[in-house]
């Protein structure tokens, strides 16, 4: 059975080429990043920047320099760094999954580690009166987080425990496995949101809706790290995932020792994903979409499209971002909510126009 | 509570004392809930979030100089349909709070997320936590709290002793009931499960002020319960809330519908009581005469013959 | 030299070879032959360095073949697979590049290109170069397999004494008549530059017409192994086959030839 959506019949009807998508991506993240910066609900535009970092240097400033400084420094510079990591890791890991499960429908979750995530983080909202009170104040803000990715890593090295065979990771043993972990978690989640009482369900919904209104300093500086493992090992994944391409077996035949990169993959997405679950909350779609999108603009070749969907994927999320802060302000919706909204229609009129006959 | 009162007090008259001489009404500072000490230069706009909060700023005269509230504020009704609102209590944006251009902000302590509470509490407009507290002392705290750093002390006195006293009057009533009547609250029906009040809710409190007995008061928090479990609990009456203004038949008949209330002598009896929600469950100033009016619901001769039917 | 010394192979408790010894010289055309089940396909796995063979050993110009990396195996020897899937919307170009991915294959575009140019030009692939695999044939399909192996054995860099491989499983299955032509002008091409080259194939005549050395493999041994006059025999075939064959000698040359048995044993058929 082939997903492949087969868009006209020659290459040469792909909408870009390799080097317009990288260039127009680059393009957007730059507007996005310049859109994230400039506009929020207080009004406070980039033109108050160079007096906001020089009242820094100096130490001297006025109150409305400090509003700016604040809005400028402590909101909206750290909810950009975190947006962009959230956007362009969700959008990579769902590209990594796919080459690796040669699906285009796969995503990240399907190694556990949202449901892990989800897992741990409603456990924690529901004890967070009780059992996790010390806990609370001790971590206070990064309790939550904390919890999250570790709950989507031990998911992931649950996973790989039951799947592996003689130290070998069949695809297909994984995916099943995914697949009943999911469930399992999703089944204890149930349960602690049963038993929970109705403020904290929910907290527990609004955190499952996904936002960055909980950006800060100290999260952007521990995604710093992640970060840095990505863009390491992400550029040496590309050879072995475009072998991958035509099966193990011939991948092995191309000289891809398909059991590292398959492991390289799965603590890729593990790391990738679950810091991003834990600073941002569950903001679905971008790492399925993502990837499928710049396959669909400019070919599966994943030189492309690795680089192709973080630039994309970030882009996507600062957007998104920008409209879940100004839409309803003062208030905000969630990002998830509104990261949905806008790339669905967005990709259901790609796939309308450049999908022939399949 | 008498500390806390005198700990305010001596801390105002201290800074009165040696401060400039221009006029210092405008001035004050408050211990609040987090126990932070917070100095209010200016309280001509109000950024209210927490029902009660919004309710008790309202009542002490301030309510004109309120710029935003919140989504949990119901009343007055006027609060979210003239003033900006910043959204839901516990899902707020930092910016956007920020944008509203107060010049106080009072936050009921359950605001949330952390971070933004925590950015909130670093900017350059005073940030003052009202403590979220289901008891008479709680209210009269909330009340004096608002009071000092909105400069409406005697108001807030005022205010204070008309709660105070109608505690007091609750209190002598409930003296004479003889047998607490078993009492369910429910806030509402999810999925054909009732969500009912455990302690520590605004809930579970105004039944105790009224003299019921909470049957549901074994959970914590509002939560669900299936039929067996009402069935149990087997509550005489049950207090819910009025929805829409004019429809008590429909929310009654919803009620009684379900199998589990059905089996209750409550529900046999279709005694269930429907009030307003905010003014139930707000716990603001007008909490005395809320509890007052459910317990004329609960007990019809209580209060003019003075022994319990 | 690319050769097994008594290798066996079992899977599942069963032997799916027993005590293999095959040695595959380079500068002449190999061809494995041999009923269904014979085993074909595992040892060209093994010799592959795919699979690891329970007992003996494969080697390559005198090493084992476990001693290599995937890697280094890669840049030596390439393979071109029975069936092959291809999982996302690539071009025909763009998947005759993908033997270009061997890590350590570090090529100029120019370089990569003529490489990719060239594999198309030896399996007539070039009008169909922009079109994408899924919308070939299987026969079309096939061919694009062969051009990256031969993409792959060509961009290897090169170095003294190392003798290149090109394993072929059932390369010809779904051709016309034109392009197996092509498919073994290709082989002829690779081994007289001197490579390793051993195919699978099922159809005893091309096998006869192409191979310079014939090894037939039945039920997981080596029943003969020479030239093609010396194993496409009666006895030797109806032996291995099960059935009544009968081999012939075209008059002219002399190379053997094999017609199905029931043209030759199942009636009158020529009126």
């Amino acid at each position: 059975m082939s997903f492949t959506a087969v868009p006209a019949v020659r290459g040469s009807e792909r909408p870009l080429g390799a080097r317009g998508l990288l260039a127009g991506a680059c393009v957007a993240l730059a507007l996005a990043v310049l859109l994230s910066l400039s506009v929020g609900a207080t009004g406070v535009s980039l033109a108050a920047l160079p007096r906001v970092l020089s009242a820094l240097i100096t130490g001297a400033g006025d109150p409305a320099t400090a509003r700016e400084q604040l809005v400028l420094l402590e909101i909206r510079l750290p909810r950009l760094l975190l947006g962009a990591f959230v956007g362009a890791a969700l959008a990579l890991s769902g590209a990594m999954m796919q080459g690796m499960f040669r699906n285009p429908l796969a995503d990240p979750g399907l190694i556990g580690v949202s449901s892990g995530a989800v897992l741990a983080a409603v456990a924690t909202i529901a004890a967070s009166n009780g059992l996790a009170l010390p806990l609370v104040q001790a971590l206070g803000p990064y309790l939550l987080p904390l919890a999250a990715f570790g709950g989507g890593v031990i998911a992931t090295v649950v996973l790989v425990a039951v799947a592996a065979r003689h130290g070998e990771l069949a695809v297909g043993t994984l995916l099943l496995a995914g697949v009943a972990l999911a469930a399992l978690a999703s089944s204890l989640t149930g349960l602690i949101a049963y038993a929970s009482d109705d403020r904290e369900l929910r907290d527990l919904t609004l955190w499952m809706l996904g936002s960055l209104s909980g950006a800060s300093w100290p999260k952007a500086l521990a995604l710093a790290p992640f970060a840095l493992g990505l863009a390491l090992a992400v550029p040496r994944l590309v050879r072995g995932l475009n072998g991958l391409v035509l099966g193990e077996a011939e991948a092995f035949h191309l000289g891809i020792d398909v059991d590292r990169m398959k492991r390289v993959v799965i603590v890729a997405t593990a790391a990738a994903t679950g810091a991003a679950v834990a600073v941002s909350g569950i903001v679905g779609f971008v790492g399925i979409i993502v990837p499928h999108l710049v396959r669909l603009l400019a070919g599966p070749d994943h030189r492309v499209v690795l680089p192709g969907s973080a630039l994309l994927g970030a882009a996507l999320v600062l957007s998104a971002d920008v409209l879940a802060r100004m839409l309803v302000r003062p208030a905000e919706l969630p990002l998830g909510v509104v990261t949905a909204l806008l790339g669905a229609p967005l990709f259901l009129h790609l796939v309308r126009r450049w999908v022939g006959s399949v | 509570m008498c500390s806390l009162r005198l700990a305010i007090s001596l801390a105002g008259a201290l800074v009165a004392a040696i401060a400039s001489p221009v006029p210092l009404s405008a001035e004050v500072t408050v211990v609040d809930a987090g126990g932070r000490s917070v100095r209010v230069a200016d309280a001509s706009r109000i950024l209210c979030i927490g029902g009660d909060v919004t309710e008790i700023a309202y009542a002490l005269g301030a309510g004109n100089r309120i710029v935003a509230v919140d989504t949990t504020s119901q009343y007055p009704p006027e609060a979210l349909k003239e003033k900006l609102s910043v959204g839901y209590m516990r899902a707020l944006s930092s910016e956007g709070v920020i944008s509203v251009g107060a010049s106080l902000v009072l936050a009921s302590e359950r605001a949330g997320p952390p971070e933004v509470v925590k950015t909130l509490k670093a900017s350059s407009v005073p940030y003052i936590e009202v403590p979220d507290a289901f008891s008479p002392e709680g209210l009269v705290q909330k009340i004096r709290l608002i009071a000092r750093a909105t400069g409406t002390e005697a108001e807030g006195d005022r205010i204070a002793q008309d709660a105070t006293a109608g505690f007091a009057a609750l209190a002598a009533l409930r003296s004479k009931i003889a047998h607490p009547v078993r009492a369910l609250f429910v806030l509402g029906v999810q999925n054909g499960r009732i969500l009912v009040g455990g302690k520590n809710t605004s809930a579970d409190a105004v039944l105790t002020l009224a003299g019921a007995h909470n049957v549901a008061a074994g959970a914590s928090g509002f939560r669900p319960v299936g039929d067996e479990a009402v069935v149990e609990m087997a509550p005489e009456v049950i207090v819910g809330m009025r929805r829409t203004s004019d429809n008590d038949a429909h929310d009654l008949s919803q009620l009684l519908a379900l199998k589990g209330v059905q089996s209750t002598p409550a529900g046999a009896a279709s005694r269930v009581v429907l009030m307003d929600g905010a003014y139930l469950l707000g716990f603001g100033p007008r909490v005395p005469s809320a509890a007052r009016d459910l317990m004329r619901a609960l007990y019809p001769g209580l209060d003019a013959a003075g022994a319990q039917r | 030299m690319l050769k097994t010394r008594d290798v066996s192979f079992e899977a599942g408790g069963r032997a799916l070879l027993a005590g293999v010894d095959v040695a595959v010289a380079p500068g002449q055309v190999t061809v494995l032959i041999g009923p269904n089940g014979a085993g074909k396909t595992t040892l060209l796995r093994v010799m592959a360095g795919e699979v690891a063979p329970s007992c003996g050993e494969a080697s390559l110009d005198g090493e084992t073949l476990r001693a290599f990396s995937a890697a280094e195996l890669a840049r030596r020897r390439s393979v071109v697979p029975q069936a092959s899937a291809v999982a996302f919307p690539f071009t025909v170009r763009e998947v005759v590049m993908l033997g270009l991915t061997v890590p350590g294959f570090a090529l100029p575009d120019a370089t990569a290109h003529r490489h990719v140019d060239a594999a198309l030009d030896a399996m007539d692939l070039v009008p169909l170069a922009d079109r994408f695999y899924a919308t070939l044939s299987g026969g079309e399909r096939q061919r694009v397999h062969v051009a990256r192996a031969l993409c792959q054995l060509a961009a290897g860099p090169r170095r003294q004494g190392e003798t290149r491989c090109l394993l072929l499983d059932e390369p010809t299955a779904s051709l016309d008549l034109a392009h197996q032509g092509q498919v073994l002008d290709a082989m002829r091409r690779q081994a007289d530059q001197g490579h390793v080259v051993l195919a699978i194939l099922h159809d005893l005549n091309l096998a006869a017409a192409v191979a310079d050395h014939l090894v037939l493999l039945a039920a997981g041994r080596v029943a003969r192994a020479g030239s093609p006059n010396e194993v496409l025999r009666d006895d030797v075939l109806s032996k291995s086959y099960g059935c009544r064959v009968a081999a012939n000698r075209v008059p002219e040359n002399g190379t053997p030839y094999v017609l199905p048995p029931a043209a030759l044993f199942g009636g009158d058929r020529s009126r």
